[in-house]
């Protein structure tokens, strides 16, 4: 007799595994691990809960790249760090989460409102990092 | 604060390749720079550039920069980051393009 294997597939865990793949294979793989083991679903829910709002936080984001920034998605960033922080004791996806909102962070803090300045107009300076080499004849 | 260290604007130092595309960066932002004396302009005072000179100028900087990078990242700090982003946005380029590019990942770590 052949065995038949039926996976079935939870609400839940195809939320989840949708939201992952923005995410990088390996972490999504660390993750997706997670669900290997029984969780209950309060956990599942909480989980999965702060992964969309890292996936809306992270989306606002980029589309506001080339637009002003506002402290609400600088907000969001700090907001999915904590939780992220949170959970890490208890999922891999919480290293993910600081992770992904360390560079959210630095990039809407610091980039791109460097970006929005040039944007603006706000002429920056030759590179400090290059020196003019005096031209010999 | 972390101290730059300065690297002269050696056009020697650059591919054949890398000259080709800083070439086409600059006319495309309708600079007249010549890129063998690409240090004269450097060394000429800022009012004396016009402005779409200043853009070629740092179009120059800006892919000099980057292809020094591309060599070695750790050579990019936040401060260099930071350069790298006005500079894009005062260019007019689509920094969502740049972040796609595969070999400019350094940029966002």
């Amino acid at each position: 007799m052949t065995a038949v294997t039926q996976t079935v597939e939870t609400p839940n865990q195809g939320i989840l595994e949708r939201a992952l793949r923005a995410f990088s294979s390996e972490n999504a793989q660390r993750a997706i691990a997670t669900l290997e083991v029984t969780l209950p679903i309060p956990v599942i829910s909480s989980v999965i809960s702060t992964i969309n709002f890292a996936q809306h936080a992270c989306a606002t984001c980029f589309n506001l790249v080339d637009g002003e920034i506002s402290r609400g998605v600088i907000n969001a960033c700090q907001a999915v760090a904590d939780v992220g922080q949170v959970i890490a004791g208890f999922f891999p996806i919480g290293e993910t989460l600081v992770d992904i909102a360390a560079f959210g962070l630095e990039f809407a803090d610091t980039l791109v409102t460097a970006y929005n300045k040039g944007a603006q107009g706000e002429r920056p300076p030759l590179s400090p990092r290059l020196v003019p080499v005096p031209v010999t004849a | 604060m972390s101290t730059p260290t300065k690297s002269p604007l050696n056009i020697s130092n650059l591919t054949h390749e890398e000259m080709s595309d800083i070439q086409q960066m600059v006319e495309e932002f309708g600079a007249h720079i010549d890129l063998t004396r690409v240090n004269e302009a450097f060394m000429a005072h800022e009012s004396s550039l016009s402005d779409a000179d200043y853009r070629g100028l740092l179009a120059v900087n800006l892919f000099y920069l980057i292809g020094q990078a591309r060599r070695a990242p750790n050579l990019i700090d936040t401060r260099d980051k930071e350069w790298i982003f006005q500079t894009m946005g005062y260019l007019g380029m689509d920094p969502r393009k740049v972040l796609r590019d595969e070999s400019l990942t350094f940029l966002s770590k």
